[in-house]
């Protein structure tokens, strides 16, 4: 949170600072920069709860606020046809990616990486993965395949494009802030089995109390090993290095 | 002329108990002396500083009594509802059943302290990964773990969205343990935009008109799942009838608090104060009994303010207090380095305020959730703070930080920048964890530096 709000602050020419509530930290967080900064900033409500109608409809109507807010910004209202362009494409780009290069090449043991948002540094981990054997054979940290939306339907996005958008977004992304949070362990479970993942390393922000907590029971619900690596915004140490490498040879 | 107000130990009110039964005080069914509740376990007892009176005497073990009240409704038949973390709202709706007895497990938080550390509760949390890392009221995930704290509730109801994370994440783990949660949302509570209907809350809050709608469909799925448990239709009368009963404690604590708050001399110490304020959460289990707790502190005061009597001197320095503590003693200390408490938010305003009793029940209800002081930005609640203050005549500003609680990463200095900024009190954050003893030296300074420099600021 801290290095999300030096970046936003500290970078020329951002025009607007975007939040979302999934962490309470970064809910706080706009507290911060409504006191310390003129850059506008919003703040979007996305429902921990996910199996109610009210909840999607909440999600759709901070999505068109979240619009109106960017139109404060000098951005224009899409027309429906341009919508449905861009989401077409995103959809495509998504759908015609090529299935994600392991990291460490086509050899080296499988491994799943977990967990919340990664910095730059912490990027580190993918390279120490692959230098100590293995290979990141499934994503599941924020920036990797788990948080794709699903497909859009062909149909509906013609219909409704930004329900079909809500529906593909807040409906398929598996996350841990959820309530109940019961669908990322369904996706975990199946992934690991389809990539024949050998095992996991969860890496989470030392202070991120929703990863934090499930780890014990993701260390009780996989059939394979995890690895618990804490990160505290500074660039990867001795100490998750060597930890890395301890799990890497265990798996051989 | 009654007694003199005067802090005093368990031993003494042990005494004191036995004198008063000889001659012939009478005591409610959950009534009798103090010191037997160190035999349930609650050590941290013999290290606190009552006050003498029996009404105090009356809120204290109905405070410990809590759990004989839940074991009971359990025997009776009753349906037991286990609410967490809207701090306030769910138990109205609950107690306008029959047959329903509403609880916060939540309240374990504080078990660590009153057992030092001996019910083994933070120790359940911490085999099952909850760590230190976490608010103390990881507490309540090893109660649900050794399952003799409170008795299994038949429904759970659990409020997520604006909500701390480690209270989010621990909830979810407790669900993991095997508990069916009816999860509900609370949005963060936000200014409404020019074009959007506002609403005024209770305490003075603003929101849109979308989030009552959005929360008060919420509450409809509660509604639902109550009626379910319990097989009785919880009517618009039955909720209106449960919001006026509800108001009734909320008004006779309101009540409490303002003569106290504003008297020259300090009526009540602040230890009970603060226990008084937990009853209105959820009525300590017993809406009547928790009524009539606090009328009695209420006579008190109001007698002790018609006789001029009060404690500590009159120029004990008035202290706002924000957030609960996790260690009850600190309570004391605050009053032994030469301060009293005139106004308070431990983190429940908005079980405080008045329900509105003009609007449909569900709507005043969803206005009173959406005026929790949490669900918002730490600013809006620094205002209503600042008005507080202003209104109680407050001279230094205590934060008391929640050992890693997710909200306190930030709040505190958002809330002494503001309070600084309109009012230029001064203002102190301190971490208070379960038990404090080894922290007391620090905590002693900190309170007193404030006391010192509120006390300088009179005459500069």
């Amino acid at each position: 949170m801290r290095l999300f709000l030096n970046a936003a602050c500290g970078t020329p020419g951002v025009a607007g600072i975007v939040l979302a509530t999934v962490c309470d930290q970064m809910r706080h967080a706009k507290d911060i920069l409504d006191r310390e900064t003129t850059t506008p900033s919003f703040l979007l409500n996305v429902p921990s709860i996910w199996q109610t109608p009210a909840a999607l409809g909440l999600y759709l109507a901070e999505l068109r606020r979240l619009g109106r807010f960017l139109e404060t910004l000098g951005g224009a209202p899409p027309s429906t046809a341009r919508l449905v362009e861009i989401m077409d494409r995103h959809d495509r780009l998504r759908a015609n990616r090529a299935a994600p290069s392991p990291s460490g090449g086509t050899r080296g043991i499988p491994v799943a990486l977990l967990g919340g948002p990664l910095t730059r540094d912490d990027q580190a981990i993918y390279t120490l993965v692959a230098e100590y054997g293995g290979r990141v054979m499934l994503d599941g940290t924020e920036q990797g395949d788990r948080t794709n939306p699903a497909r859009f339907d062909r149909r509906r996005l013609k219909d409704d494009p930004l329900g079909e958008l809500v529906s593909a977004y807040f409906g398929s992304i598996p996350d841990v802030f959820r309530r109940p949070n019961s669908e990322l362990f369904k996706w975990l479970e199946r992934e690991v089995a389809a990539r024949d993942i050998r095992g996991v390393i969860l890496a989470r922000q030392v202070w991120c109390d929703k990863w934090h907590a499930e780890v014990h029971r993701f260390q009780a619900w996989l059939k394979v090993p995890l690895l618990d690596v804490d990160l505290d915004g500074q660039p990867c140490g001795a100490r998750t290095r060597t930890r890395i490498q301890a799990f890497m040879e265990s798996l051989r | 002329m009654t007694e003199p107000p005067r802090q005093i130990t368990l031993a003494e009110w042990d005494s004191r108990f036995e004198a008063g039964t000889a001659a012939g005080w009478t005591q409610p069914d959950y009534g009798g002396p103090l010191g037997r509740h160190i035999e349930d376990g609650d050590l941290r007892l013999s290290r606190l500083l009552y006050d003498n009176s029996p009404a105090a005497l009356n809120l204290w073990n109905f405070l410990l009594t809590e759990e004989v009240r839940l074991q009971a409704a359990r025997a009776k038949g009753d349906k037991i509802v286990g609410a967490m973390k809207d701090l306030g709202t769910v138990p109205v709706m609950a107690y306008s059943l029959p047959g329903v007895t509403a609880f916060y497990p939540d309240g374990a938080w504080w078990t660590p302290c009153l057992m030092e550390f001996s019910s083994g509760v933070l120790h359940g949390a911490d085999s099952l990964g909850i760590d230190e890392s976490f608010c103390p009221v990881r507490a309540m995930l090893g109660a649900f773990a050794a399952e003799k704290h409170f008795p299994a509730p038949d429904l759970l109801i659990c409020s997520v969205g604006a909500t701390c994370d480690d209270f989010s994440a621990i909830a979810q783990r407790v669900n993991g343990l095997g508990h069916p949660i009816l999860w509900w949302e609370i949005p963060h509570r936000r200014t409404p935009a020019a074009d959007e209907t506002s609403l005024r809350l209770p305490g003075g809050f603003t929101c849109p008109l979308d989030q009552v709608v959005f929360v008060q469909s919420e509450l409809e799925r509660i509604r639902s799942s109550l009626e379910a448990v319990t097989g009785h239709r919880l009517t618009e009368y039955a909720l209106r009838r449960g919001i006026q009963a509800a108001n009734r404690v909320r008004r006779a604590l309101r009540r409490l608090r303002t003569m106290t708050f504003t008297a020259r001399r300090c009526p009540l110490p602040a230890l009970e104060l603060l226990i008084a304020e937990m009853l209105a959460i959820h009525f300590c289990s017993d809406r009547p009994a928790a009524l009539e707790v606090l009328t009695g502190l209420c006579d008190v005061v109001q007698q002790r303010l018609a006789e001029g009597q009060g404690y500590f001197s009159e120029d004990a320095v008035k202290v706002f207090w924000v957030n609960p503590v996790a260690d009850l003693r600190v309570m004391n200390t605050l009053e032994q380095c030469g301060g009293r408490l005139c106004g308070t938010d431990y983190m429940f305003c908005h079980a405080l305020d008045d329900i509105p009793e003009n609007i449909p029940p569900m709507e005043a209800l969803a206005r009173t959730a959406l005026a929790d002081p949490m669900a918002g930005s730490a600013i809006d609640r620094a205002g209503r703070i600042c008005r507080d203050i202003t209104r109680y005549g407050s001279e230094a500003v205590v934060i008391s930080r929640i050992p890693g609680a997710s909200h306190c990463a930030i709040e505190g200095t958002v809330i002494a920048g503001v309070i600084g900024e309109r009012l230029g009190l001064p203002v102190v954050e301190l971490e208070v964890p379960p038990v404090c003893d080894a922290f007391m030296p620090t905590l002693n300074t900190r309170l007193g530096a404030l006391i010192e420099t509120a006390k300088g600021r009179r005459t500069s």
